[in-house]
């Protein structure tokens, strides 16, 4: 029996290569990566009005675009480096995955700051603060306890989907009906034709996608607290370091206050006073 | 000499061992072991079988390092026509080319450049996610995926099985509405199959959930949410969509019957509708059984779109996994793993109709 040995070892060889592919820990900063790459990659929603949608001529707009494009020129500023925005349309499943996968170097995306969700990426300091509402066909319920039973519509994968229905089980519905839609327009709709009887999630966003519908209202009280912080990967101290320095910077030199009032001020739809005092670090 | 293979056999597994400590063994490591063994076993058993046989060993090491190649290539420089591999074969060389692709795969997705990186992004499997209970710290909740997924499951079987029926139904009504010689019959039939089968479903599923209760009198509407509209909906979408794919099937089945045995039993004084009932409908879905087939599993893959209008089917609840977990290759490749299941029992299920009614000595 003739054996090729020369074929065997050949097979080892790839087999072993194969198996060699060992995985190297990441060790690049992100702040140096960011610098040298000369582009900012941000995760934004894309049907959120206020906060990210397009606007008729297509432009990708809202509070979060403003906010994230103040930051990123202040950064710019402190470097010394042209930084360019690359707006990266994510939805409420994919922000996360996204942040944890590195597609994206930070996420202003309506995204509350959770202790779970800490778990597996950072955030920086709260930059807005909302809470969620219900909200119903005008006329129609009076308080939360009325919603006790009828069907409620929110959007995938928020964490107001997970708040109504600790809310509905704190009343004591053991089965709360809830339709979790993909974007808010949907969920919207599904309240505006009877399919539901209540729409809930954060506040703002209630009242941005209705755009002063007058055929409906906010009931009831706020039944959370939905602190917005921009998201990041984890573990990167620097990256997270800067860009709460430059947002606090945004604050303390009143760029936020004007984008503020340019999306939540008293002459637009969803006006909303400034009522509690985002953090600062003397 | 058999010796000298229980050693090299001793050898191989003690190097794999150091390498697995020295390296650490996480998920994709523990993958590319399993495929690394499963490319040794395959190239050292097809060696062996070569040897047994009398044919170059040499060749069929090489065949065996490529597993796939074995499935296709019966008879080689030497092996006699026709011979082809034994069932226990054909399964051996499956299963590793399914390995040894998985890791394939797989090395290739660990080197991908997610963030213009040099060094490569490892992805930690836990496939525990859908074995145990989930605390959420934020709403003091507890989660269970893998229950979530089996739920979805559920709402995607009931779905396809109810859609597939009426679609069965329908289409049939409408596919042999298409060839009766009632001209305005004809053309409501043409229509109906051409709207439904050109109009991307996802357009259609928007339609009957939010469209069409616009035009319906209220009371309809009021009638109709009180059941899970969506369900229903989704269900009467998929439905006419799968119809109308199907009336093409057993329009095309019944013109392969041949003409003369419709002439033949209306000669012997059976009605038109006796005549397609006895006569040309038994044979026509002997022969679309296969393509009948295909729509079923089309309509089951279909029935995924139905998330768009909030049902929690399969789809959505492993969407939802990846939103409350973070984690978007388990339950997505789980949903996969479980679609694929699916589809393979429907073909089995398709395959067994057709032997069950093949009429002895007919071929189709």
């Amino acid at each position: 029996m003739r054996h090729r040995w020369g074929l065997v070892g050949a097979m080892v060889v790839v087999a072993v290569g194969f198996a060699l592919g060992s995985p190297v820990p990441a060790a690049a900063d992100l702040l140096q990566e960011v610098l040298g790459r000369g582009t900012v990659r941000v995760g934004l929603r894309t049907a959120n009005v206020p906060f990210g949608f397009f606007d008729k001529k297509g432009n990708h707009i809202g509070f979060d675009v403003d906010i994230s494009q103040a930051i990123i020129r202040r950064l710019s500023k402190k470097f010394k480096r042209p930084l360019r925005m690359e707006k990266v349309p994510v939805d409420a499943k994919t922000r996360i995955a996204f942040i944890i996968a590195r597609k994206i170097d930070m996420a202003a995306a309506t995204m509350t700051h959770t202790r779970s969700r800490d778990e597996n990426i950072d955030f920086t300091i709260t930059y807005f603060f909302d809470g969620q509402r219900m909200l119903a066909r005008k006329g129609e319920f009076k308080s939360l306890k009325e919603f006790v039973g009828h069907k409620i519509s929110t959007v995938q994968g928020t964490t107001s989907e997970q708040n109504v229905e600790k809310l509905f089980r704190d009343l004591g519905d053991p089965n709360p009906r809830i339709l979790s839609f993909q974007q808010h327009p949907e969920a919207f709709m599904a309240l505006k034709q009877g399919k539901v009887d209540g729409y809930t999630t954060d506040s703002t966003i209630l009242l941005g996608t209705a755009r002063g519908d007058p055929g409906v209202e906010l009931v009831g009280e706020f039944f959370s607290d939905e602190p917005y912080g921009i998201g990041l990967p984890e573990n990167e101290s620097n990256w997270r370091d800067e860009l709460n320095f430059a947002l606090q910077d945004i604050l303390r030199d009143g760029t936020y206050k004007t984008i503020y009032n340019r999306w939540f001020g008293p002459k637009t739809l969803f006006h909303m006073p400034l009522t509690r005092k985002l953090e600062t670090w003397p | 000499m058999a010796w000298w293979r229980a050693g090299a056999a001793a050898v191989a597994g003690m190097a794999l061992l150091v390498l697995v400590i020295w390296w650490g063994m996480d998920g994709t490591a523990a993958l590319r072991m399993g495929a690394m063994g499963a490319l040794l076993v395959s190239a050292y058993s097809s060696q062996a079988r070569a040897q047994r046989k009398g044919q170059s060993p040499a060749l069929w090491l090489l065949l065996g390092l490529f597993p796939p190649t074995q499935l296709f290539l019966g008879s080689l420089p030497g092996r006699p026509a026709g011979d082809r591999l034994d069932r226990h074969e054909r399964w051996a060389t499956l299963l590793s080319a399914i390995l040894v692709l998985g890791a394939a795969t797989w090395t290739v997705l660990t080197f991908v450049d997610y963030t213009h990186r040099t060094s490569p992004i490892t992805y930690d499997f836990d496939w525990g996610l859908f074995f145990s209970t989930r605390y959420d710290a934020t709403t003091g909740t507890t989660l269970h995926y893998g229950r979530m997924l089996l739920s979805g499951l559920r709402v995607t079987i009931a779905i396809s099985c109810i859609s597939a029926a009426v679609a069965l139904v329908l289409g049939t009504l409408v596919g042999v509405a298409r060839l009766v010689p009632i001209p305005p019959l004809r053309l409501l039939a043409a229509a109906y199959v051409e709207f439904f089968r050109n109009i991307p479903l996802l357009v259609q599923l928007f339609f009957w959930y939010f469209g069409l209760t616009t035009v319906t009198p209220l009371w309809v509407n009021k009638f109709l949410y009180q059941y899970p509209f969506e369900i229903i909906a989704a269900t009467v979408g998929l439905a006419i969509y799968t119809s109308s794919y199907i009336a093409e099937v057993v329009r095309a089945g019944i013109q392969a019957v041949p003409r003369g045995h419709l002439e033949a039993a209306l000669a012997t004084g059976l009605t038109g509708p006796q005549a397609l009932r006895w006569v040309v409908l038994p044979q026509a879905f002997r022969t679309v059984i296969p393509p009948l087939g295909s729509q079923l599993l089309n309509n089951l893959k279909n029935s995924s779109l139905v998330m768009t209008i909030a049902v929690a089917d399969l789809t959505w609840n492993s969407q939802q996994i990846q939103a409350y977990s973070f984690k978007g290759f388990e339950p997505t490749t789980a949903a996969t793993v479980l679609y694929l299941a699916m589809s393979l029992a429907i073909a089995g299920m398709v395959h067994l109709v057709e032997r069950w009614s093949a009429v002895p000595g007919v071929r189709s």
